[in-house]
Formats: C-alpha cells, sequence, structure tokens
C-alpha cells in the first residue's frame, strides 16, 4: 500500500502543470495559476473531431496485440537463456538486447521496404509486428532471469504425476513464471504505447495512435489540447504501474536483466 | 507389483563435450521390493532414475516394466511416481491440492479426490493437514506430503531420489522406519538412488552399486561388506585393510607371509586379500597371525579402533571397547587374519594398492 502511494506521489506530482494547463482558458505570465478554467480542451479530445478516441482504441489494439506476440517469442527464449547454456549464447543475448541500443530508426526504412513488398506497410498488423523490436528485448530480459531462478525439476515432477506436456505447463511453469510475465508484459505495452517513430514510418499517416496525435498538436501551439492529450496518453501507463506494482516489489521481483 | 528390467540401458549427454553417463546396464528389479542404485555423485544414478521414469529418453538399450518395454510411453502415462530429494511441492498449491494433483490430471471427481487425499494424509500420519502450506511444513513433513502426492496414484513403481539425504540425523531414522512401513504395507516395487552406502544398507533390500556409469555389483546389503567384487566397491563400503598377494588353491603368499584361506572361486594368481576392520584380531595367535606394531588408537566407547603397521603396511582394527587398556601404542601384537572372514578380490588394474 505505502509502495503505490509512492509511485502515484512519485508520478502524478510532476504532472500537475500538466493537468492544470489541461483544464485552463487563459494562463498569461507572471500568473502561478490560470486566470480562468474551463472544460473546453477536455472536451475537444473526446470528441469525434480530435480524433483522439479513435488514436487512444488503436492504440490499445497494437499494444495489446504486439505485447502477446512478444510475450508469446520472449517467454520461450527467455526461458533458454535463463536455464541453458549453448554455444553461441552471447551472441544471441547481444542480439536480442541490440534494440534497446541501436536506435531502431537504422534499420526501420529496410524493414519498411519488406514491408511494402509484403503489403504490412500502413497497417494496424504491420505496426504491431515492427513494435515487438523495441518490446521483445524487455520481454526476454525479465524472462531470462525468472528462469535463471526457476527449477525445472518441478515440471519433471509434475509429468511423473501424470500431467502432459500442456497441462505441466498451465499447472506448473505458468503459476511459477506469472509475476515475470506480468513485469514483461507491462513494459512490452507501455513501450509500445509510446510508440512514436516506428508507428509513424510503417504507419505511413494511415495508422494513427496518441503518440503520433500528440505530435500533431505540440505543433499546433493548443497548449491546452496538447495538455490534455499528454494526460489522456499517460494515464494508461500509471495506471498499469499502480495495478501491478505488487509485481515489482517483494520477492516475486526477478528482474536482475540476464540471469546467468 | 511390477517387475522392472533395465537391459542394456546406455545414455550418452552431447553437450560441449560427450558424456557417457550411463554405459550398458543390466539389472533386473524384482517386484515389491526396495533396491538402490548407489554410488558417488556423477555416476549416472539419477540419470538411470530418470530414464525408468521418462523423463529421459536412453540413448540405447530397453526399460521394461512386466516385461513390456515402456520407452514409448511418455512419463505421464508410464506410472513411475517420483520424489525428488527437495520434494518440490507446488508452492501455490495448498498441501491437500499437491496430494490431489496426480488425480487432478487424471479427471478423477472432486469428491473422490477428497476422499483420497485425506486418506492419504491419514497413511502419511499428516491427518487434517489439507489446508495447509507447504511452506508451513518441516523438511520431513513436506516429504511425507511428496510421499503422499505419489503414491496417491498407485504407481506401478516408486522411484525416490536421496530419500534421506535432505534430513536431520534424528529424522532420518523415523523416515526410514516410515519409508519401510508403508512399502510394506503396500508392496510397491521401489527404487532409490543414493550417494550414502548408510541410507542404501539400511533401507534397502537389494543394491547396485556403480561407479562411472557402470554397474559393479547387484547384491543383498551384506554381501557388499562380506564378498565385495572389487578393491573399489570395499573401499566405498568402508574397507580399509588390503593386502596384494598370489594366490595358489588355499594359500595366498604375500609380502607378509603365507595366507591360508577357505576355498574361494576366484583363479589362482595375484589377488588381493580384504579383512574388515571389525573381523582382524588383536593379541591373538594362531593360524594367519603376523606381527604389527600398534600404531595408534582412537576409544569411541562402543568399540575401539587401532591402526596397527606390518612392514610398513597399515592396518586398521575395530577391537571391543575395553581394548583399549589391554593394548599399548608402540607394541608389537600378533594380529590375525581369520581364515573364514578373508575375502579375495581380484587386484586393481592400475596396480596402486595404497600401503596406508
Amino acid at each position: 500500500m505505502a509502495v503505490m502511494v509512492a509511485i502515484a506521489i512519485a508520478i502524478i506530482v510532476p504532472m500537475l502543470p500538466l493537468i492544470t494547463w489541461s483544464f485552463s482558458f487563459r494562463w498569461y505570465f507572471p500568473d502561478l495559476i490560470p486566470t480562468s478554467l474551463s472544460m473546453r480542451a477536455w472536451k475537444y479530445v473526446f470528441s469525434r473531431a480530435s480524433k483522439a478516441p479513435q488514436a487512444a482504441i488503436q492504440g490499445v489494439q497494437i499494444s495489446l496485440v504486439a505485447t502477446l506476440l512478444s510475450l508469446v517469442t520472449g517467454v520461450p527464449a527467455g526461458r533458454a537463456l535463463g536455464l541453458h547454456k549453448f554455444r553461441g549464447k552471447k551472441l544471441v543475448q547481444f542480439l536480442i538486447l541490440a534494440p534497446t541500443i541501436i536506435p531502431p530508426l537504422s534499420v526501420v526504412m529496410g524493414i519498411h521496404v519488406a514491408f511494402i513488398r509484403y503489403g504490412l506497410a500502413a497497417k494496424m498488423l504491420g505496426v504491431m509486428l515492427v513494435h515487438l523490436i523495441p518490446t521483445t528485448p524487455y520481454v526476454v530480459m525479465v524472462m531470462s532471469s525468472v528462469f535463471a531462478n526457476y527449477d525445472p525439476e518441478y515440471e519433471e515432477q509434475a509429468r511423473t504425476l501424470g500431467a502432459g506436456l500442456l497441462r505441466t505447463f498451465i499447472h506448473v511453469t505458468l503459476p511459477a513464471i506469472f509475476p515475470g510475465i506480468i513485469v514483461g508484459g507491462m513494459f512490452a505495452f507501455i513501450i509500445s504505447w509510446g510508440q512514436y517513430v516506428l508507428t509513424l514510418l510503417i504507419g505511413g499517416g494511415r495508422v494513427i495512435t496518441l503518440p503520433v496525435l500528440l505530435f500533431c498538436f505540440a505543433g499546433s501551439g493548443d497548449n491546452a489540447v496538447t495538455a490534455a492529450l499528454c494526460v489522456l496518453f499517460v494515464a494508461p501507463a500509471i495506471l498499469i504501474l499502480i495495478f501491478s506494482s505488487k509485481y515489482l516489489t517483494g520477492e516475486s521481483a526477478a528482474l536482475g536483466g540476464f540471469g546467468a | 507389483m511390477t517387475r522392472v528390467y533395465l537391459h542394456g540401458l546406455s545414455k550418452v549427454f552431447h553437450g560441449q563435450e560427450e558424456v557417457h553417463a550411463v554405459k550398458n546396464l543390466d539389472l533386473e528389479i524384482a517386484s515389491g521390493k526396495i533396491t538402490a542404485l548407489l554410488g558417488p555423485s556423477g555416476c549416472g544414478k539419477t540419470t538411470t532414475l530418470k530414464m525408468i521414469a521418462g523423463l529421459l529418453r536412453p540413448t540405447e538399450g530397453d526399460v521394461s516394466f512386466d516385461g513390456q518395454s515402456v520407452l514409448g510411453i511418455p512419463a505421464e502415462k508410464r506410472g513411475a511416481a517420483m520424489v525428488f530429494q527437495n520434494y518440490l511441492l507446488f508452492p501455490y498449491m495448498s498441501v491437500g491440492e499437491n496430494v490431489g494433483f496426480g488425480l487432478r490430471m487424471r479427471h478423477v471427481d472432486k469428491k473422490t479426490i477428497e476422499e483420497k487425499v485425506s486418506e492419504m494424509l491419514e497413511l502419511v500420519r499428516l491427518p487434517g493437514y489439507e489446508n495447509r502450506r507447504p511452506k508451513q511444513l518441516s523438511g520431513g513433513q513436506q516429504q511425507r506430503v511428496a510421499l503422499a502426492r505419489a503414491l496417491i496414484i498407485e504407481p506401478k513403481v516408486l522411484l525416490l531420489d536421496e530419500p534421506l539425504s535432505n534430513l536431520d540425523a534424528h529424522l532420518r531414522d523415523e523416515m526410514r522406519e516410515f519409508i519401510l512401513g508403508i512399502q510394506r504395507q503396500l508392496g510397491i516395487t521401489t527404487i532409490f538412488v543414493t550417494h550414502d552406502q548408510q541410507e542404501a544398507v539400511v533401507l534397502a533390500d537389494v543394491i547396485a552399486l556403480m561407479f562411472d556409469g557402470e554397474l559393479h555389483q547387484f547384491d543383498l546389503p551384506n554381501a557388499f561388506y562380506e564378498r565385495p567384487s572389487s578393491v573399489r566397491v570395499a573401499r566405498f563400503f568402508g574397507g580399509v585393510n588390503f593386502l596384494e598377494g598370489v594366490k595358489q588353491g588355499e594359500q595366498v603368499e604375500t609380502p607378509l607371509g603365507i595366507l591360508h584361506v577357505n576355498h574361494q572361486e576366484i583363479a589362482d594368481g595375484p589377488v588381493v586379500v580384504t579383512v574388515r576392520p571389525e573381523h582382524l584380531r588383536l593379541g591373538e595367535q594362531g593360524e594367519n597371525a603376523i606381527q604389527a606394531r600398534v600404531r595408534s588408537h582412537v576409544y569411541v566407547g562402543t568399540h575401539t579402533r587401532f591402526r596397527a603397521e606390518a612392514d610398513e603396511r597399515q592396518f586398521e582394527v575395530v577391537a571391543e571397547a575395553a581394548s583399549v587398556e589391554r593394548f599399548r601404542d608402540g607394541e608389537t601384537l600378533p594380529l590375525k587374519f581369520p581364515r573364514e572372514k578373508i575375502w579375495l578380490v581380484p587386484p586393481e588394474e592400475s596396480a596402486s594398492l595404497p600401503t596406508g
């Protein structure tokens, strides 16, 4: 509980100016608070004209699918890296981590050409797939440290008691790695949710998410609407963080990077 | 009641280097008995156990239950329940859910599971523990829950991995009695692995001793003391007295003189004489007595251990406790090798017998 309160304070206090902006009608220097307040910006943001509701819904869809896909690939990869020793392991680790160091922009041009050929450019699916570049490394990192502390003999135990491979995964493996899946999935969702460059380039301006919209308004000079969009943009991340804070604390958090 | 046969069983691990964990193992495990797979760590005993369970696929050879090969049957259908060394109770399940796990996997209805679970917990003397968490239990209790969880599925074979090694000394005796009691009651074919010869001797009906993936002796527990098959086997069971010699009929010519022995199967030629420390007789004259000097002694209450030396060779003698007052360090005394207690084994190939 104390942790949740601390997280809330640490995150919401720096956002107070933003929230104030979003409700302001007139706010000129040197006033400390706006001289008059209004709901204009919020009404506009929630109207169809702003395209913000559609962008938010599309963003949630993209981020959910990207999260799911990065879990589907990242959990087995994390298991291999966390549990096994094999030739070329260091290279595999480096390649998986590379997107966190190398700017995705350097490869996305080439990917764009390929995506055009396969008909994925300017499509939701294309954007979902390209989001895997920044999200997967985090899922793999979290899951490999989870699996480094995991005893696969629990699975053997379940097998000799009569559980097949699928039921062993559901009843034994999944409960054991669940905190890791929550943490890794949360990372993946937030990273995907915040993608601007990749969405813009692969989406080609047709796939609109909140960050894309935000940049449009930030250039327009309407501070109140931009602030309201910002708050809308940050809200899911904060909600996720607060709801999953219990998985980030105590003994269930296994976030030590690549476990040996 | 299931007989287990291992036939030409081999396992090779292909890692960064090839490891031959088990080599051409032939073993016939009697139904309804407790068999120990004994050996130092890394001898392939746990690998063998996992091949019986179906958790590892043999590189070569066959595993059969009652004459039927089980290699094609996956672990979950094989009916060989395993209890691991650290019990591996599922931490997010209650004790009851843990014990009922196997039945749940078999789609048994809830009510029957509940009845069977309480029956099983009664059997392992933990009645009413259904709602406890594994963490709240002591090591011994956790092991009994793990045993109940394995027994509830009425396995054909019960496999135990180091069943006593994780327990405190005072719990070991209790657990031994407990496992023996349940095994006798249910008559289930039981195979366990251990690195501790004491554990094997007190729990097993038959012991299979393995070194480096190979079976060295498969025998009744007392045979390992009285009739070891080699110097290495004898040494693993606490044998310390070895004397090389050349056998001819019922005589062995040794550097310490001629020893008379009873008829033994081993061929004439170079042999090693073994006698257990508790069978050597210090201060006794007669046949097979040599002169030895007492080097040191340790009084342990129930008996006294002497170290005696003859011609630079050291022998250990376990004598009755009171003999601590009879013999003095430095004294030269006769040391008798009783004819019927001498056992001959083939000489070690490396031919490097320790003299001390």
